[in-house]
């Protein structure tokens, strides 16, 4: 993309009709993305659950969503909407892309120029999609491009042309993002640099049986070796709730339980990532103040490092499948050890009064979801806190007299 | 402070047998470990946490048994041995795949080791005498502190009369290389530079031009850098030595291997294409899925380790590389010279990192 491709872009969206929120266009082409998704045999695991959310029924409960509004009110959209997408989440930009196209919007994507093939693959797929003749409308409407970080002229254009800004990045990008020149009004959805943990209770998983135990395994695998175990929402503390001993029993058959996993799968450490891990794991064992003991380091497997509360804000796994674990009596606990970067917590066999009385205890100062283990990796419409489709769309008020 | 008497090894880095070699060489790394754990309290509770502490530095019965720190690490901490007020030189470069440069901290003792040993080791290639040195390189490059950089300062300490090839636009002043070759055009010369420069900026600019050159008898062309990017343009070492003998006279052709996280990782390729492990250290190697075990298939690759009896002002005596090589034999080259021989195949790709964060973020301490 040419600062002079995007300059008739701009000029040409200028002439189009504005969309409709959750038009029948756009439900029609997002369908059809679904199909392609759940349809292609080859996809990776993350292709096909964004296949699976944009299926049909999912796609009209969002609409719903959207359009549910309280008397005299309605949605329109809220114009152009300029999305920076993460380099190496390859699915991540297209659930805030389709959100936004529920939503009416016109929309410019600058992806990555930092991609893996996965992400490639995707946008092979849309450009598909809206290339077909019955989706010119949102075809004109929809560019995905990418240029380089170094390309600025371009980055500033796009912004200064945006109504909003979905700004995907970890903190020194966003930061740097947010300060190029945009419209006064201009509203900014920004994901920053998040981190995520699990808490399970330790007297339910000794009591799960061998069947039981598998799947949850197989639940926390899709949690945490999807990404790389680098995903926002990817957990990187366990946390266990029990007395010591039944902890440290729940411990030894949860990870075992994973090796078996992980050995079903045929999982093999990719050697780069595992040199990265082990930079990570050297950094963290020469800097650490938290407790920090090396309880397992599974070729192939898990890397487990038992610590103590202080860890939940000190130490950041590298990712590639390196876990801190801790102890706790109560779930209340974590409450002051948890701050503004832990988003997602996912649990297993936590009561729900434990989880209204750490939610209680933090105030709101921490955490935007709590899930079942298995779905911390599932994007939904409220993401970060914010709400996406409310976001996306404007609401006017109409109450004449 | 060293158990391990190295004047032999200064003189003749390459005449010793390595089981001779060993019993000494365990000996210093295990006292070199025990020192950086006390000096340096990072790495202290790196082998404490991560390789069994003290208790297991002591029991080691082998190089295999004692930690190594992955050379990542020094793009992410500083580690030193030495008190602030004793830092002499602090060598800072850029990996060719990260603009995060590694830093390693030298005292005088160290610093003067490293130049030490690297005479000892070239002259072994070059003679003793020091040569007329041409650089296939600007000098502005000097300045840069990238490994490049620091090998050519290393490597200048074993030169004289120094010219450099290239102008500040990496092209060829083949006027100025004539007129200093006409003033040294008896005695032999060493030349110096990056493979991929040499190619380039020389070797096909020459070509460009017609002219060849005719240096005196018994000049020897060093390199280093590595043969990938020579690889995409079908360049292998051979085509390279042929080449270079065709346009430069030079029958001597020395690849040569070095790491900038360890003083003393000085390997020279022989004339039958063997890098040489010194009487400063050895290498071992490693299995790539698993490199807390040595590499143990006959022939297969495995991740290089490198160590190094010299490194004494900061941890970096036992280093994994992202280095891809295989051991071919020990003491048993047809060279003549002692020493493992093994040959190096490229670097372990840089992992490809998913995240929602666009940078890697890298702490330094």
């Amino acid at each position: 993309m040419t600062p002079e491709a995007l300059d008739t872009w701009l000029e040409h969206l200028a002439t189009l009709p504005a969309g409709r929120v959750a038009s029948s266009e756009a439900l029609a082409c997002l369908s059809a993305l679904s199909e392609r998704l759940l349809g292609a045999s080859s996809q990776a695991p993350a292709a096909q659950a964004l296949g699976f959310w944009l299926r049909r029924r999912h796609l009209e409960a969002l609409a719903d969503r959207v359009r549910g509004l309280a008397p005299g009110e309605r949605a329109v959209p809220r114009g152009l909407v300029f999305h920076v997408t993460p380099s190496n989440t390859e699915t991540q930009f297209a659930y805030a892309w389709a959100l936004s196209v529920l939503a009416g919007n016109a929309n410019l994507v600058r992806l990555s120029s930092r991609r893996a093939a996965d992400s490639e693959s995707l946008r092979a797929h849309i450009d598909a999609v809206l290339d077909a003749p019955r989706f010119a409308g949102l075809r004109a409407r929809n560019c995905l491009a990418s240029w380089p970080r170094q390309a600025d002229a371009l980055t500033r254009r796009a912004s200064l042309a945006a109504d909003v800004r979905v700004l995907w990045g970890g903190d020194e990008t966003v930061g740097a993002l947010r300060a190029l020149p945009a419209r006064p009004g201009v509203q900014d959805l920004a994901f920053v640099d998040r981190r995520s943990l699990a808490a399970l209770s330790a007297r339910t998983v000794c009591a799960l049986d061998d069947a039981g135990l598998a799947r949850l395994a197989n639940r926390f695998w899709q949690d945490a070796w999807v990404f790389d175990q680098r995903a926002c929402a990817s957990p990187q503390h366990v946390v266990w709730l029990g007395p010591d001993d039944v902890v440290h029993q729940a411990s030894a058959r949860f990870w075992a339980a994973i090796d078996a996993e992980l050995a079903r799968r045929g999982h093999r450490d990719d050697p780069a990532l595992a040199m990265h891990r082990r930079v990570g794991l050297t950094t963290l064992a020469a800097t650490a103040e938290a407790p920090f003991q090396v309880l397992r380091r599974a070729v192939d497997g898990a890397t487990v490092v038992r610590t103590g509360l202080a860890a939940l804000g000190e130490l950041a796994s590298p990712g590639g499948g390196l876990f801190f674990e801790l102890r706790v009596e109560a779930l209340s606990e974590l409450a002051p050890w948890l701050d503004g970067r832990h988003q997602t917590l996912a649990t297993f066999g936590v009561e729900p009064s434990a989880l209204d009385a750490l939610l209680e205890a933090v105030a709101g100062r921490a955490l935007d979801r709590i899930v079942a283990i298995g779905r911390a990796l599932e994007f939904g419409p409220v993401w970060d806190g914010h709400d996406l489709l409310v976001a996306l769309t404007r609401r006017i008020q109409v109450h004449p007299g | 402070m060293s158990p391990v008497d190295l004047e032999p090894y200064f003189a003749s880095p390459y005449a010793t047998p390595t089981p001779v070699k060993h019993a000494a060489l365990l000996e210093t790394l295990r006292a070199l470990t025990l020192h950086h754990m006390a000096a340096c309290p990072p790495y202290g509770r790196i082998v404490e946490r991560l390789h069994g502490g003290a208790g297991a530095v002591r029991a080691a019965t082998g190089l295999s048994a004692l930690p190594a720190l992955p050379v990542g690490l020094f793009k992410a901490l500083e580690l030193r041995s030495i008190a602030t007020e004793d830092v002499f030189r602090v060598l800072t470069s850029s990996g060719t795949t990260s603009q995060i440069p590694s830093r390693v901290v030298l005292d005088r003792h160290t610093a003067a080791l490293q130049r030490r040993a690297l005479v000892g080791l070239m002259s072994d290639w070059l003679g003793r005498a020091r040569r007329p040195m041409l650089i296939v390189d600007a000098r502005e490059t000097v300045r840069t502190g990238s490994a490049r950089a620091a090998g050519i300062a290393g490597m200048m300490n074993l030169g004289r009369a120094h010219h450099f090839a290239l102008d500040a636009s990496m092209a060829l002043d083949l006027d100025a290389l004539e007129r200093w070759l006409a003033r040294h055009d008896g005695a032999p010369l060493l030349v110096f530079g990056f493979t991929f420069l040499i190619w380039q900026a020389l070797v096909e600019r020459l070509a460009a031009t017609g002219r060849t050159l005719q240096l005196p008898a018994d000049s020897v062309v060093v390199t280093s850098g590595g043969w990938k990017k020579l690889a995409d343009r079908a360049v292998s070492p051979a085509v390279f030595r042929a080449r270079l003998g065709e346009v430069l006279g030079v029958a001597r052709v020395h690849d040569f291997y070095g790491l900038v996280e360890q003083v003393g990782a000085v390997y020279v390729a022989c004339e039958h294409g063997w890098f040489h492990a010194s009487g400063f250290g050895d290498v071992l190697l490693r299995d790539v899925g698993d490199p807390d075990r040595l590499s143990t298939a006959p022939g297969a690759q495995g991740l290089l380790q490198t160590v190094s009896v010299l490194p004494w002002s900061y941890p970096g005596h036992s280093l994994l590389t992202e280095d891809l090589a295989t051991i071919a034999g020990v003491d048993d080259c047809p060279c003549g010279r002692l020493g493992t021989r093994f040959r190096v195949h490229g670097r372990l790709p840089r992992a490809e990192l998913r995240g929602c964060s666009d940078t890697v973020q890298e702490v330094r301490r």
